[in-house]
């Protein structure tokens, strides 16, 4: 504890942050640059699916034990002007676990579009590593569920990417033995503009993240991590080209167009959770006699 | 369809492929479509990288717009006065011609007399050319009131003439 | 119609200090000319609504197609068509009645606010009328105009026929059927009056109907009725004044008036014959003046001797002619232009004269009682061209004192000498067209305002304004039916180009018919 506000000590924290990222030269990674080409060519008749979810409880304070999950997917076949978009909902007990109801929405419209062809992302990682701290039975869902979309991903080989924008992962720090730092920070500085690192496959931790690798892409400042299914390590470089590209073409130039747009449509809008409270209110049903009706 | 802005007692927006002097119907109201307008589409942020026909083929959902139908309340289904205003969400029906029909046909003991209440409020909050577009419909729906809608139709004409006259 | 109920409100003041506004969303009931009244100190206070402006006007727009009427295009817009109509009304204050002093002006208008109330018939008929109907010297000459009830209108016979009257009118107004109201009412028992009617196109030998009708029969009385035909009308040659001898032979020369001159004064005083006159105008000219006497002979034949109410011998006498409870009617229908005109003017001479003897005691013929005589197309007699002017002019003026009472009826009053018309105290004018009439009327009637001359062009047939001394203020009126039937009609020419055709072409006997047939009400 030293003494003094935040403000004062602020020099500490930038003497911490230049440690985490200064642990370089040791990390045991290839880092492969990438050919500055037009996003447009390498993306002309390319299939891609988005799909992202987001959930709303805004009742939890009032007493009312519901709450709202929407997902969205859309398809997107670059060059043809061909698009499709879906989006889903549904209301639940919070009881069942809003965030479970969501991704298990996720996965489906994901299962559903493995057609062999599409490129799917998927805004989030594909390594479950917050399941360790829910109930077990729980826990056994979301990884029943991932193991089965890696699995169908391998069985009609459609490759499936998560892309995890800022990404606070050690798998490489910890490795290299720099468990206070983290793989992005200290990839910063040593990967140049346009380049990406050679998929290095997951530490088996629950059981199934044999089957998952990442690599990281670097296109400016800090580089973002991709997980896909390991079978596709042998292909990394069209994927990783076409992320890039995808990544490209989105309205900042650093992030997949396909997730920015699947993170739009499943957005839940402040007109949306207007209504949601509104149709709550107008119901005429006490707060009081549901709360005692739902378990 | 639905509503999507209520912007004043008689005014609201409602977002969908409708035409100007549609009659639409929302819950127990009536009204008129007097405007239309785009929402500024989401593509113009890619503009600075891409032609228009790259982002169509490439990123085709953002060159979707939003149509925006501005809408006037004109009466509820006994053609009195509205009383409410639609609310955001409701659902919005186009009205068929023969609904049109019926509706202004309601009036009168006999419950066939041809009325027209709200056509006074709306000379204050509309363009004179949805007047004209809104006349021209009902002479068709409604031709056996061809005549006396003329008289309006003239009285229209000669308001849009007026404006020509050189000061 | 009741008093009771107010029609209006003041608005408040008019143009001028005598007339106020109020506001009545009466449809039907409130008319120009109609009678209202405001209460002042409980006294009711008598207007007459002279203008009627609608407040509420239909915008042109309602208005613009003739097949569709303006109620419903209001009805479809959704407006109710509660009593949209509301009126401002102009009334013209004309005070209120002392049986001495005639109409007092209060001159204190209405309040902003006050009621107005409709005039009872009673109320109009004391305010207005100097006499009921039926009284002794009442003239009931019809109804008031603008109410639907019978509310009549009656005048002062004595100040009718004293202070002369006038009837104007355009031809096929009413004008002959109003006069034949006239002489009938003039004939009742109340009135038994001595009519003289000169009739230029035989429209008043009807009248002969009303000696067997009982309205005109009481205790003893009969009214006469005498028809004179051309033949009857004769004015002897030495009843002639030398002034009204010298108008008939135009064109003489000095040296002939003096011939003439020298003649008549020698006859003077005789009953001479045209043929006596020449013979002494020959024989004072002698062989040096012959031709001059030559020329004064050919002219007494031509314009004298060819002039058949003018003869040597025969003379009607006026004591026949006028005598109380008879009318004659003096049928002029043959006769020309001059000898109308001479006709009139000795006639009308001879009948001041009589009165004027009667009153002074004068020696020579005599009327012992006032006489009244009905000039029909008085614009022949009274222009200032006519011959017969200088006497009509004086008996207009001087008639009064010596009870002659003249009617002049015209349908063309601008030729009237305003002189003449202005002396007509008492007027009855019908409907007027012609802007030169209106204007001869509002030059020579000034107890007419303007706003009541600007009435009569939208009187029809039996309607009429009556104004001047015999009531006590103008009012429009309906004439009453008349008892007998109306003689002057106009010819219908198809029906008798049939009736002749039906005939084989042979021409009718002439049979003197009266026709049945009726201006009004039928």
């Amino acid at each position: 504890m030293r003494r003094g506000s935040i403000f004062e000590n602020v020099g500490m924290l930038k003497e911490m942050v230049r440690e985490l990222e200064q642990a370089n030269g040791e990390l045991d990674v290839e880092i492969k640059g990438l050919q500055d080409e037009n996003p447009l060519r390498i993306l002309d008749g390319v299939r891609v699916v988005g799909v992202d979810g987001s959930e709303f409880s805004p009742l939890r304070e009032l007493g009312i034990p519901v709450g709202a999950v929407q997902a969205s997917r859309i398809k997107v076949t670059h060059g043809s002007g061909e698009y499709h978009v879906e989006i889903f909902s549904d209301f639940v007990h919070i009881e069942e676990n809003l965030n479970l109801k969501r991704f298990a929405m996720e996965i489906e419209l994901l299962m559903e579009s493995m057609d062999g062809e599409s490129y799917l992302f998927y805004d989030g990682s594909l390594l479950l590593s917050f399941v360790s701290e829910l109930n077990t039975k729980i826990a056994r869902e979301y990884m029943k569920l991932m193991t089965k979309l890696i699995k169908e991903s391998e069985n009609t080989s459609t490759p499936l990417i998560g892309y995890i924008d800022r990404s606070y992962a050690k798998d490489l720090a910890r490795r290299c033995g720099i468990p206070n730092s983290f793989d992005a920070g200290l990839l910063k500085d040593i990967m140049p503009v346009m380049s990406y690192t050679q998929p290095v496959r997951c530490d088996k931790n629950l059981g199934y993240e044999d089957a998952i690798s990442f690599s990281y892409l670097k296109i400016v400042g800090l580089p973002s991590r991709i997980e896909f299914p390991a079978w596709m390590e042998d292909d990394i470089q069209e994927c990783v080209r076409i992320v890039l590209a995808e990544s490209r073409i989105g309205s900042t130039g650093n992030y997949p167009y396909i997730l920015e747009r699947a993170h739009k449509y499943a957005a839940i809008t402040a007109k949306e959770k207007d209504t949601m409270m509104r149709v709550v209110k107008s119901s005429g049903v006490s707060f009081k006699w549901i709360s005692k009706v739902i378990p | 369809m639905k509503v999507v802005a209520v912007k004043g007692f008689r005014e609201f927006d409602v977002e969908g492929e409708l035409q100007i002097g549609d009659f639409i119907r929302c819950g127990d109201l009536i009204g008129l479509v007097k405007g239309l307008r785009i929402e500024e589409p989401e593509f113009v942020s890619y503009l600075s990288k891409y032609d228009v026909d790259e982002i169509k083929r490439f990123m085709p959902d953002v060159v979707e717009v939003k149509k925006i139908a501005e809408c006037i309340t004109l009466c509820d289904l006994k053609l009195s006065d509205p009383v409410r205003t639609p609310e955001i969400g409701d659902d919005v029906v186009v009205l068929s011609d023969d609904e049109i029909r019926s509706l202004h046909m309601q009036s009168g003991q006999s419950g066939n007399g041809f009325s027209i209440p709200y056509l006074l409020q709306l000379v204050d909050r509309a363009d004179i050319s949805v007047i004209k577009r809104l006349l021209e419909r009902l002479m068709r729906i409604i031709p056996e009131e061809k005549e006396l809608l003329d008289i309006l139709m003239c009285e229209v004409e000669y308001a849009i003439m007026k404006k020509m006259q050189l000061r | 119609m009741s008093g009771l109920q107010p029609v209006g409100l003041v608005k408040g003041p008019g143009e001028t200090p005598l007339e106020f506004k109020f506001i009545t969303p009466d449809k039907d009931n409130l008319k120009s000319g109609e009678f209202i009244y405001y209460l002042l100190n409980s006294r009711k206070i008598i207007c007459r609504i002279t203008k009627r402006h609608p407040l509420r006007l239909y915008p042109d727009l309602y208005l613009s197609k003739p097949s569709v009427p303006p109620e419903k295009i209001v009805r479809v817009l959704g407006l109710s068509n509660r009593e949209f109509e509301l009126f401002e009304m102009t009334a013209m204050i004309m005070g209120y009645f002392d049986q001495a002093m005639g109409f007092i002006n209060p001159r204190i208008p209405p309040k902003p606010g006050q009621p107005v109330f409709l005039a009872e018939a009673e109320t109009i008929q004391e305010v207005l009328m100097k006499k009921k109907a039926g009284d002794v010297g009442s003239i009931h000459i019809g109804y008031l105009l603008n109410r639907d009830e019978d509310v009549a209108v009656v005048l002062d016979a004595s100040l009718v026929t004293s202070e002369h009257l006038c009837i104007l009118a355009s031809t096929g107004s009413g004008k002959s059927y109003l006069a034949g109201v006239l002489i009938e009412e003039l004939l009742k028992p109340y009135n038994s009056g001595a009519v003289l009617i000169l009739d230029p196109h035989g429209e008043y030998h009807t009248l002969k109907e009303l000696e067997g009708r009982k309205e005109f029969n009481s205790a003893g009385y009969r009214p006469l009725i005498r028809i004179f035909g051309k033949d009857e009308i004769k004015i002897r040659l030495s009843e002639l004044e030398y002034d009204e001898l010298l108008n008939l032979l135009p064109g003489l020369t000095e040296k002939m008036e003096a011939l003439l001159s020298r003649a008549f004064r020698e006859l003077e005083g005789t009953k001479f014959t045209a043929k006596e006159l020449m013979e002494l105008i020959e024989a004072n000219a002698g062989s040096d003046a012959a031709t001059t006497a030559q020329a004064i002979r050919w002219r007494i034949r031509r314009y004298i001797e060819e002039i058949d109410v003018i003869d040597d011998y025969e003379h009607i006498e006026l004591k026949e002619l006028l005598k109380p409870g008879q009318a004659s009617v003096l049928q002029l229908t043959e006769l020309s232009d001059i000898e109308q005109q001479v006709l009139v003017s000795v006639l009308l001479k001879r009948i001041l004269k009589a009165r004027i003897n009667a009153e002074k005691g004068q020696s020579g013929e005599k009327l012992d009682y006032p006489v009244f005589v009905v000039v029909e197309e008085a614009h022949r007699f009274a222009s200032r061209d006519s011959r017969s002017y200088p006497v009509l002019k004086t008996i207009l003026s001087e008639g009064r004192k010596f009870g002659v009472g003249v009617c002049l009826i015209s349908q063309r009053p601008s030729k009237i000498d305003s002189d003449i018309l202005s002396q007509c105290m008492t007027q009855i004018i019908m409907r007027i067209v012609n802007p030169a009439d209106q204007d001869n009327i509002r030059s020579s009637v000034e107890s007419i305002g303007r706003e009541m001359i600007d009435e009569l062009p939208g009187l029809t047939k039996g309607q009429a304004l009556v104004a001047g001394v015999a009531i006590n203020a103008p009012v429009l009126i309906r004439v009453r039916k008349r008892l007998t039937s109306h003689g002057g009609i106009s010819k219908d020419a198809p029906s008798e180009w049939i009736k002749w055709r039906e005939r084989g072409g042979v021409e009718e006997k002439p049979v003197v018919k009266v026709k049945e047939t009726k201006l009004f009400w039928e």
